[in-house]
């Protein structure tokens, strides 16, 4: 394209946006809406998932083992619990070492337990680690057939919890977004839409002299793009400042439970490119969607 | 150079505009279209124009066949032609240079040649001196002049014009039926549908009758004036 062409067309973009600014306006505020709710999901996502690997970590399943178990039957359960596919890494515990773990956990008064070592009421165990976490129901189904597997401790609450949370968040959250991103093509549609017909007597002028289609659709398109990038820019900023404001508030909190969560959140610094991509790239898709849509069905030249 | 062979034309909504037309204008004539409001004369312009589609025949104008043109093609052909309206069509926003110069802008041309073949035309027709003037400070007359400046920019080979004179004071319509004369004695073709009968007296020439959708008579008639 000639230059010359390049800037007319750039320069009557930004123009469209001037004619209508309230219409405009709207449209980058419905879509700037939209984009900070795609980035509240990304960001609560992100930290949860985040939040629950930490967790997953250090969270173990441990199996005891009933007293008089033979030592086959011991490796037979080693054996299914090694070849488990959902388990990353195992760890035996026998008696003793319970025992031993007990005596330096109390240290001083591990005198409590003196004598103990004759008849050692503590289980043996095997320590797991399950790759993933929502697997872990069907794991300890499997390890319950084995009937000398005295008690399983599972403390998965904080990630059931989270992972409850994430799922709903992902998935009403997705509805929402959804139906954000219609509303906002239908609104940048009928800005856009509004905008030709503002324009609809140079549009015939165009075509009477000879304009190509492309000519005197892509103003257009380019209108919707600006609407994108613009929405996408402040959508951004409000997402930096109000991120970084609720971790300064959670950070500062006294409550430990709130802190234990700030600890595990992401600075704003490691996501950022992430976040102002994912929103250029959306409010660009949406806005030249929108213009198109519009110019398909307004637009016949 | 346009010919129109057996041709139909029904809008979406089942009007039938146009019933087997044929219509033939060889290069460098002046052509009056008359007949009575609702007749169908700015109906084949339309054609001529490739605004409508002929529903049945074929249309030819300046080498393009327009019933079988690809839409890409369109805007190509368009610029072999040159269009004005009554309402003149001009945009308010612009001065006179502006709207003279949208019809190279929207084509590419370069700002060099803008600046240079803008107020070349307008001084050929007479408004040099309004180049800075916006649209509604100038009269009827002065703003079809400005139309048909924009028309004329890319030099086309034939002129269309529909009703042109249909929103200027009757004593100032010769003038502009005189320009377009001036331009059809350089070459241009010039097609120009009109209901004024004393205008068409005035200058006399080759006068197509549109009536119902038919062609009713094709004759050249004398004028005071006559053209040809
Ligand atoms: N876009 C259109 N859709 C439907 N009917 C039309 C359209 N344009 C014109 N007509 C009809 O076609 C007929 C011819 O119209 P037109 O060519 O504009 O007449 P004229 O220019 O001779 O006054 C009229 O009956 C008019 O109502
Ligand atoms: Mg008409």
């Amino acid at each position: 394209m000639k230059s010359n062409s390049f800037f007319y067309l750039i320069v009557q973009g930004a123009r469209n946006l001037w004619m209508h600014s309230l219409m405009t306006m709207a449209s980058i505020a419905v879509l700037t809406t939209c984009l900070l709710l795609v980035g509240f999901a990304i960001l609560f996502t992100i930290n949860v998932n985040n939040m629950v690997s930490h967790v997953e970590k250090q969270n173990e399943v441990v199996v005891f083992i009933k007293d008089g178990t033979s030592q086959i039957e011991m490796e037979e359960i080693g054996n299914f619990l090694k070849q488990h596919q959902l388990i990353d890494k195992i760890d035996f515990i026998s008696k003793e070492k319970a025992l031993k773990i007990e005596k330096d956990r109390l240290g001083d008064e591990a005198i409590l337990l003196e004598g103990l070592d004759k008849d050692n009421p503590l289980p043996a165990s095997f320590s797991i680690v399950v790759s993933d976490l929502e697997e872990i129901e069907s794991v300890v189904v499997d390890i319950e057939q084995f009937k000398y597997v005295e008690k399983i401790n599972v403390s998965t609450q904080v990630t059931d919890t989270l992972i409850l949370i994430r799922q709903i968040v992902q998935s009403s959250g997705g509805a929402v977004v959804i139906a954000l991103l219609i509303v906002s093509l239908v609104i940048i549609a009928n800005t856009i839409r509004s905008s030709v017909f503002t324009r609809r007597r140079e549009i015939s002028i165009m075509k009477y002299v000879g304009a190509t289609n492309s000519f005197i659709r892509l103003p257009f398109i380019i209108e919707g793009i600006f609407m994108g990038l613009l929405s996408a820019g402040i959508a951004f900023f409000i997402t930096w400042g109000g991120y970084t404001a609720f971790i300064s508030i959670v950070s500062t909190s006294t409550n430990t439970w709130i802190e234990g969560i700030a600890t595990s959140l992401l600075y704003f610094k490691d996501i950022m490119f992430y976040i102002l991509y994912s929103y250029i790239f959306s409010g660009v898709i949406i806005g030249t969607l929108g213009s198109g849509m519009s110019i398909k069905s307004h637009l016949k030249v | 150079m346009i010919s129109l062979v057996g041709v139909d034309l029904v809008y979406e909504n089942g009007t039938k505009a146009l019933n087997k037309i044929d219509i033939e204008i060889s290069k460098g004539e002046f052509v009056f279209i008359v007949g009575s409001s609702g007749a169908g004369k700015s109906s084949i312009l339309k054609l001529l124009l490739r605004e409508s589609k002929a529903t049945r025949g074929v249309v030819r104008v300046n080498g393009f066949n327009l019933s079988s043109i690809r839409s890409k093609k369109i805007s190509q052909f368009r610029r072999t032609l040159g269009v004005v309206f009554q309402d003149f069509r001009l945009i308010p926003t612009l001065n006179i240079f502006e709207n003279v110069a949208f019809a190279l802008r929207v084509i590419g041309e370069k700002q060099k040649n803008i600046k240079q073949k803008v107020p070349k035309i307008l001084k050929e027709l007479g408004i040099l001196h309004k180049i800075k003037a916006m649209p509604s400070q100038l009269s009827g007359g002065e703003q079809q002049r400005v139309a048909l400046a924009r028309a004329l920019i890319n030099d086309p080979s034939i002129i269309i014009a529909d009703e042109p004179t249909g929103n200027i004071d009757p004593e100032l319509s010769e003038d502009i039926v005189e320009l377009l004369k001036k331009i059809n004695l350089k070459g241009t073709t010039v097609v120009m549908v009109t209901h004024e009968h004393e205008l068409v007296h005035y200058f006399g020439g080759r006068v197509l009758n549109i009536d119902k959708g038919l062609v009713v008579s094709d004759s050249y008639i004398g004028g005071k004036n006559e053209i040809k």
